[in-house]
């Protein structure tokens, strides 16, 4: 589990140039995604391959996020629903946070812990799968929609960061970005969105092309 | 208010809304303390207490191994490479 | 006392010392948690026991220092109402507001009640079925389940007149804030024994990943924190970084499994702020929607709080390890138990409060009169 420390040289922020800046940012941009990937290659795999099948069986992809993360949750419907490649059959992704009538319905009226649960039990179906982005894990309104997707039988997968709060227990695949630093674990998930819709396309048979 | 100390249980009940309930000694005091928390629980056990709940048992057999090991230290000092 | 005195020995103590002198090569910062284990540092002179390369600062684990000067405002404008019995732990009661304490409330008349547990809030909520009774429901992990099982209790037999006023605070997330901060000088932990005899502490493993810190959990008592110093020192001298535990007579790595589960059924992670820190994202808990109806936050509404914080405490600091409290102008001098400027000086955990009870303000006080200097130099943070 540990490694012995080298105690590197400390580097000072306060004089550092602009230009060193951004290849140190970019590098440990860098680092965090092959650490990320090459953990979970196995996993995407097998996950891609169940997303897939669900596809087939007319299954749709509930997304859901907040703030960086429902760009990364939206982005995901962007791809399957309206693919690059023209040959790539779409699919059908619905993102829960685009509703805003419906969630400041539920949010002024219930709570905001609930703005994501509440749509996904009315609109969603065993069949289904439901994915969650953020960058803790700890965000009520998401952990309660897992649940519930759970309970009804949905598959779920949750892409987190930090320690992955409560997800690991909840989804049945998930994926944690190891770090503490929001822009890094927000930058590996966006990665992740088109790593996701390529391996589900390839477990069906696509041509590898992008 | 992380402050919880160990006592004896000297006795188990339930309440009046059928709570399972306990005295604790805490070296003469004795005190009422909620055992929902600690189903396992017997008169003798010791228990961690904190604001009147029991939160954890006291594992005596790993208080004594534990122990020892301490009362063991640097009766090897000159044999032993510092271990995690 | 079986399982207390035995912590005390002074042979065993001399032992440990001895071992950690032997094992240390080069100085060290550690940072204990827990305001319990800082009152037991302080008390026994463990920082003076230990050899001079292991330096201990204190952390944020004082649920009563830390809790928000909006939060004790809101508390005042709730224990003013005339219909509300408020209750709280003792030390709440004298945490300065942006108006005075909760004790002066008191003396002008307001129906404010100590109570030793969440559930003799519950038993007087029950014999005065006319008022509000309401519990202030700060702590860490430890006292969550007490607290949630009080509100499991009110909801269950309908004890409407029951709220709480929740704040409580996590740990985990502070201790990754501490090392976010480009302040930061600690290289180890002593973890909170009590919080981890709840939550376990799986929740560490990821920190002492990322931050490559080794975290040892450690108990109260002062042969506990010198063990738990000397895991640690062993650890860093070893350059290694481990959840390691050294409270295995009450703590196991999985917790309490059935207080947590009550726990998550009462309360949600929210954002919290911390006094003297400001807000850390998912550092606390909130009642759950379910339970709206003994939430004192959604019951009584309160009016825009305008916090007024004397200039001059430095708690936010102290809380965070930057500095310590005799590094404080005010420390022993304007700022004294009897009349806190700040809530470590309250609490029996706060560090203000352990260091003037052990005479430390009359150290700094000789310093001064020496002539030596009372501040600490800040060292860059060590980047691994």
């Amino acid at each position: 589990m540990s490694t012995t420390h080298q105690i590197t040289v400390p580097i000072d922020k306060t004089t550092e140039s602009f230009r060193d800046k951004v290849i140190r940012k970019c590098g440990e941009s860098v680092e965090m995604k092959e650490k990320f990937f090459t953990k979970y290659a196995e996993l995407l795999e097998v996950m891609s391959r169940a997303m897939a099948e669900r596809f087939q069986r007319g299954g749709r992809l509930f997304v859901m996020g907040n703030g960086g993360s429902l760009c990364d949750a939206l982005h995901m419907c962007v791809e399957f629903n309206h693919p690059i490649i023209e040959k790539r059959p779409a699919f059908p992704v619905i993102p829960l946070m685009t509703d805003i009538a419906t969630m400041t319905a539920i949010g002024n009226d219930i709570d905001f812990t609930r703005v994501f649960v509440n749509q996904l039990r009315l609109l969603s179906l065993p069949s289904d799968v439901a994915m969650v982005f953020s960058t803790s894990g700890k965000s009520p309104n998401l952990i309660y929609a897992l649940q519930a997707a759970r309970e009804k039988q949905l598959l779920t997968v949750a892409f987190a960061g930090k320690d992955g709060g409560r997800f690991p227990e909840i989804a049945d695949y998930c994926f944690i970005v190891p770090s503490y630093s929001i822009h890094r674990i927000q930058e590996v998930h966006a990665t992740v969105v088109h790593v996701v819709w390529d391996l589900v396309h390839i477990a069906l048979g696509a041509e590898d092309v992008t | 208010m992380c402050l919880a100390i160990p006592g004896k249980l000297i006795e188990i009940s339930q309440d009046s809304q059928g709570v399972r309930m306990g005295r604790a000694d805490f070296g003469g005091i004795v005190k009422q303390v909620c055992l929902e928390y600690t189903p396992e629980v017997d008169a003798g056990d010791y228990v961690l207490v904190h604001v009147g709940f029991a939160l954890g048992k006291v594992d005596e057999e790993e208080a004594a191994r534990t122990y020892q090991l301490l009362e063991e230290m640097n009766q090897l000092t000159e044999l032993e490479v510092p271990e995690v | 006392m079986k399982y207390i005195d035995e912590y005390r020995s002074e042979a065993l103590a001399q032992k440990v010392v001895s071992e950690i002198r032997r094992v240390v090569t080069r100085p060290w910062v550690l940072m204990e948690v827990c305001g319990g284990q800082t009152h037991t540092i302080v008390k026994y002179g463990i920082d003076h026991l230990i050899p001079p390369e292991v330096e201990l600062v204190h952390g944020p684990g004082c649920p009563v220092c830390v809790t928000s000067l909006e939060m004790i405002d809101k508390a005042h404008a709730i224990a003013r109402r005339p219909d509300v019995i408020f209750t709280s732990f003792g030390d709440m009661l004298r945490v300065p507001g942006s108006e005075g304490d909760l004790l002066v409330l008191k003396s002008r008349g307001a129906d404010i009640r100590v109570v030793y547990s969440p559930i003799d809030a519950l038993k007087i909520a029950r014999a005065n079925p006319n008022k509000k009774v309401v519990f202030f429901a700060i702590g860490f992990e430890t006292t969550a389940p007490g607290n949630a099982m009080a509100v499991w209790q009110a909801h269950k037999q309908g004890i409407k007149n029951f709220s709480v006023l929740v704040s409580h605070v996590l740990v985990p997330p502070a201790i990754a804030s501490i090392l976010q901060s480009p302040l930061n000088r600690v290289q180890g932990f002593l973890g909170p024994g009590h919080v981890c005899t709840v939550m376990g502490y799986r929740e560490y493993e990821p920190i002492a990943e990322r931050f490559c810190v080794p975290i040892v959990i450690t108990g109260f008592e002062p042969i506990d924190i010198l063990e738990g110093v000397l895991m640690t020192v062993r650890q860093l001298e070893l350059g290694k970084w481990e959840v390691q535990n050294q409270y295995p007579r009450v703590v196991k790595r999985e917790g309490n499994l059935i207080a947590q589960d009550l726990v998550n059924k009462v309360f949600e992670i929210s954002d919290r702020k911390w006094r003297g820190v400001g807000s850390i994202p998912k550092s606390g808990y909130k009642l759950r929607y379910e339970l709206r109806d003994h939430d004192a936050e959604r019951i009584f509404e309160v009016q825009e709080i305008d916090t007024k914080e004397p200039d001059i405490c430095i708690s936010g600091l102290v809380l965070r390890g930057v500095k310590k409290p005799h590094d404080c102008p005010a420390f022993g001098q304007q700022c004294t138990p009897e009349h806190p400027l700040g809530a470590t000086m309250v609490s029996a955990e706060g560090a203000c409060a352990a260091y003037y009870a052990y005479g430390r303000h009359l150290e700094q006080l000789q310093r001064r009169s020496a002539g030596g200097a009372g501040q600490k130099v800040e060292e860059p943070s060590v980047v691994r």
